[in-house]
């Protein structure tokens, strides 16, 4: 009976953590749109304004997370009321099996979101370098990356996503081969966040660079 | 067919390659994180000095403070433990990029507005 609710209290605190990560990437990738939409305008306005569509962007975001978070957390409570059968290893293999499905639907979102954030950045930067940069032409547009790093990061995760789909449907296999093939898909879905975690340290680095450098040409201009 | 590869993917990868690999893509990831949120600060940071606003001075010691934890995680003994210095590694790190966003938002545009004037 304690496995049964110590199971419960450990998962939903999981839950909990992984839905954390997602509202932050979501306001993340809120706040990178919002801001390369700005570097993008031409002329480039004083201050940085939300517009109107994208404050409905964000209600609506906000709307769909906590929906979310009350459907996948919501199943723990109902969980912990739920008299418990005599047959308690069964139950718990199922909600197990559901746990991790829901976790590796998580993951997933990381990284998509993780690799929308990147291509957020990407533009925002070439839009910056055209701006501030050594060879900046005031007037001219960003160039606009083609979306093939999109695709290909779509083409990987529904390659990599396809695994759990069948796990999902399939659980006729014994448990430690369906956990570990459960895991492999975790440790794939990981190759990408980490690909994508990189490219972003890269971005953010050459944005630094071309910031600072932009600064002490005004300040040389200046003195 | 799809028993014959949920069958070979389950065989093929043991939990101990499981927690093998956790600890090498964590360490990695976390790694990139770190700097991540390093070069964000100092962004923030340059973008301010332009504006000569004070500098983020208790965001690098944040940062700094979740390092000792992050180099823990290659040495961790199980994936429970794993998780848990993930969990005071990334909260502050997620919290520390949101609060500077928020918080640089403006600064950003404004110092952008006056490094993108022509001299």
């Amino acid at each position: 009976m304690r496995d049964v609710y110590s199971q419960i209290l450990r998962t939903a605190g999981l839950e909990s953590a992984g839905l954390f990560w997602i509202g932050a990437e979501l306001a993340i990738l809120f706040m990178m749109m919002a801001a390369r939409r700005h570097v993008q305008t031409r002329p480039l306005p004083p201050r940085l304004e939300l517009r109107y569509s994208e404050k409905r962007r964000a209600r609506t975001w906000a709307y769909c997370f906590l929906l979310l978070a009350v459907i996948f957390l919501g199943r723990h409570p109902i969980n912990a009321l739920t008299p418990i059968p005599q047959d308690v290893s069964t139950l718990l293999i199922g909600r197990v099996r559901v746990h991790l499905a829901v976790w590796s639907g998580f993951i997933t979102a990381w990284v998509v979101l993780e690799v929308a954030i990147v291509y957020q950045g990407l533009r925002g930067y070439l839009a910056l370098k055209a701006l501030i940069g050594p060879a900046a032409s005031k007037t001219a547009r960003p160039a606009k990356p083609s979306a093939a790093m999109l695709c290909l990061a779509g083409v990987f995760l529904l390659h990599a996503a396809a695994p759990a789909q069948i796990l999902l449907a399939e659980a006729r296999s014994a448990n430690q081969v369906y956990y570990n093939a459960m895991y492999l898909y975790l440790r794939l879905a990981g190759v990408v966040w980490i690909l994508a975690e990189w490219v972003a340290a890269l971005i953010l680095w050459r944005a630094y660079v071309l910031i600072a450098s932009a600064a002490r040409r005004t300040e040389s201009a200046d003195a | 067919m799809l028993d014959a590869l949920l069958n070979a993917m389950g065989n093929a990868f043991t939990p101990e390659m499981y927690l093998f690999w956790t600890r090498i893509e964590c360490s990695a990831w976390t790694l990139a994180d770190v700097v991540i949120v390093f070069y964000l600060v100092r962004l923030a940071n340059a973008a301010r000095r332009v504006l000569n606003q004070d500098p983020h001075v208790f965001s690098y010691i944040i940062l700094a403070a979740t390092i000792p934890l992050a180099a823990f995680i290659p040495l961790a003994p199980t994936g429970g433990v794993i998780l848990l210095i993930e969990l005071a590694v990334t909260i502050p790190h997620f919290l520390l990029i949101l609060y500077v966003l928020a918080k640089d938002a403006r600064s950003f545009a404004a110092a952008l507005h006056v490094l993108a004037q022509p001299r």
